[in-house]
């Protein structure tokens, strides 16, 4: 009886072996097995002039097991240090400094005014991990979570989301919900807002985050896809920046007199409409193109285009020109300082991240394909951040200095991804 | 420009992609299934970007969750 059992079930599987075949599909556990790991190791180097330097190693790593699911992780650590803008506004404006140049020739300039900034340094280790399984009746889940920590911020985060393929595959539907908590546990305790009192109120602060994800992706053509997502982030608790001050100036001469602790509301909701398009041109040549429009309820709303190109020079070689405009308008309580004699606002913050500006990224990314598989790349950006230099609401010498300096900030990163086990194969082989 | 007025410049696009739609069979795929065709063809790089725009910018969301798991905002 077992005999007939196993027999039948060698006939089965050549029966079944055979109809893929036929089909010219691979099996799926056949396709799992040739699916190799990845790994994904980034080096990423961040460089503001004048301000911050971020340097970020990172590793991912997918797993794919039978069946299509997989498994992936990823671990990071940021090193932050260097100034920051506090907010508060130029005490006095810059002397005029006199240079002598090798030859003796001599110039006089003003370096203007420098923005009070407070240093900075930090490390942030982050890492998450997420689960994609296929449900069956063409849905696939994916579950994951994170965590990050640094000196002063701690962050648990989930996600879970539901894509469902229609129309043979040419439509999908997804839907996703994010949630996370953060403490923040600022250096010297957590300010009273609106005040200059440095004794703390407490000593951590916390936040409550909900994502919410639903996005449409379209098949246009065989050569044509284009995705819409629509999100809302919904934020409530400690929403302040702990470290930011506003100045209060003499309300004829400008002159700062004092500075006080930002507060911003408790609570925040954002929505953002996303569209990307992508269409392959030539032969492997691929452009990309996305819009986003974004809005809160403190009064932000912004309009990002995102335009790449991948040119495939040859088979193993591609380079990818990036182009990136920012425009955000100011939130409703931002305010470049306080005057003396007016009653203080419920609101107020002189981030400049919450000031009307405009940003402007142009990159080149340049990647290779080795003959075992594994992908170099390595790419160069420059991101320039200008926004009102002299706002009308500057009072007396104020109206003198540089109140939005232009963030340029440099971005230099190297990738490598390869598969570990083929790694290891032809290290072997060639020892 | 107000988020309804996006949601229905939006749809308009869609709509008008969408006229223009071919059931594309699983072997005319072969161009969609290049690397660089995906939906996000380097998740490394996106996922950098978002961090560095999330911390310099007041914007969040759109290509994926808008959360932020970082003090830097």
């Amino acid at each position: 009886m077992a005999v007939i059992k196993r027999r039948f079930r060698r006939i089965k599987e050549r029966a079944t072996a055979a109809a893929y075949a036929l089909l010219g599909i691979i099996p799926p556990a056949a396709a799992a097995e040739s699916k190799p790991w990845n790994v994904d190791a980034s080096f990423l180097r961040y460089t503001e002039s004048g301000r911050i330097d971020v340097t970020e190693p990172s590793v991912s790593v997918t797993k794919p097991f039978a069946n299509d699911r997989s498994l992936g992780v990823m671990v990071t650590v940021d090193s932050i240090s260097g100034s920051t803008p506090i907010g508060t506004l130029p005490q006095a404006p810059g002397a005029p400094v006199t240079t002598t140049s090798p030859s003796g020739h001599a110039t006089t300039s003003n370096p203007g005014v420098v923005i009070p900034m407070s240093h900075y340094s930090d490390t942030r280790f982050g890492t998450d991990g997420s689960w994609k399984q296929p449900l069956g009746f063409g849905l696939t889940g994916v579950i994951g979570g994170e965590v990050s920590k640094q000196s002063d911020f701690l962050s648990y985060g989930g996600n879970i989301s539901l894509a469902k393929d229609f129309n043979q595959k040419n439509t999908t539907v997804m839907l996703g919900l994010s949630p996370e908590f953060d403490t923040n546990k600022p250096h010297g305790g957590v300010p009273v807002p609106l005040s200059s009192q440095l004794a703390p109120t407490a000593i951590s602060a916390d936040k409550r985050v909900i994502g919410l994800l639903a996005g449409l992706t379209q098949v246009i053509n065989p050569r044509t896809l284009m995705q819409w997502n629509f999100s809302q982030t919904r934020e409530n608790g400690y929403l302040t920046d702990p470290y930011k001050q506003l100045s209060i100036v003499n309300s004829v001469t400008g002159a700062p007199v004092g500075s006080i602790y930002e507060r911003r509301p408790a609570s925040r909701i954002g929505n953002s409409l996303y569209w990307l398009t992508k269409y392959s041109v030539f032969s492997h040549d691929v452009i990309s193109g996305s819009y986003r429009f974004f809005e809160d309820n403190w009064g932000i709303r912004s309009h990002t285009v995102d335009l790449n190109y991948h040119w495939q020079f040859n088979e193993q070689g591609y380079f990818e020109p990036h182009f990136r405009f920012y425009h955000q308008s100011a939130a409703d309580f931002f305010n470049i300082g306080l005057v003396t004699g007016q009653p203080l606002p419920l609101l107020a913050s002189a981030d400049y991240r919450l000031a009307q500006f405009n940003g402007i990224t142009g990159g080149l990314r340049y990647g290779w394909t080795f003959n075992n598989g594994s992908l170099f790349a390595i790419r160069l950006e420059y991101y320039t951040q200008r926004g009102n230099n002299h706002p009308d609401s500057a009072v007396g010498i104020q109206r003198g200095f540089n109140l939005f300096p232009t963030l340029q900030a440099t971005v230099f990163q190297i990738q490598y991804n390869f598969d570990p086990a083929r790694f290891a194969r032809d290290f072997a082989a060639g020892s | 420009m107000t988020l309804r007025r996006a949601i229905a410049l939006l749809l308009l696009i869609g709509g008008v992609a969408m006229q223009g739609c071919a059931n594309v069979k699983p072997w005319e795929r072969e161009t969609l299934a290049e690397p660089a065709m995906q939906l996000d063809s380097n998740p490394t790089v996106s996922s950098c970007d978002d961090h560095i725009y999330f911390s310099r910018e007041a914007s969040k969301g759109g290509r994926g969750f808008g959360g932020g798991g970082c003090g830097c905002n």
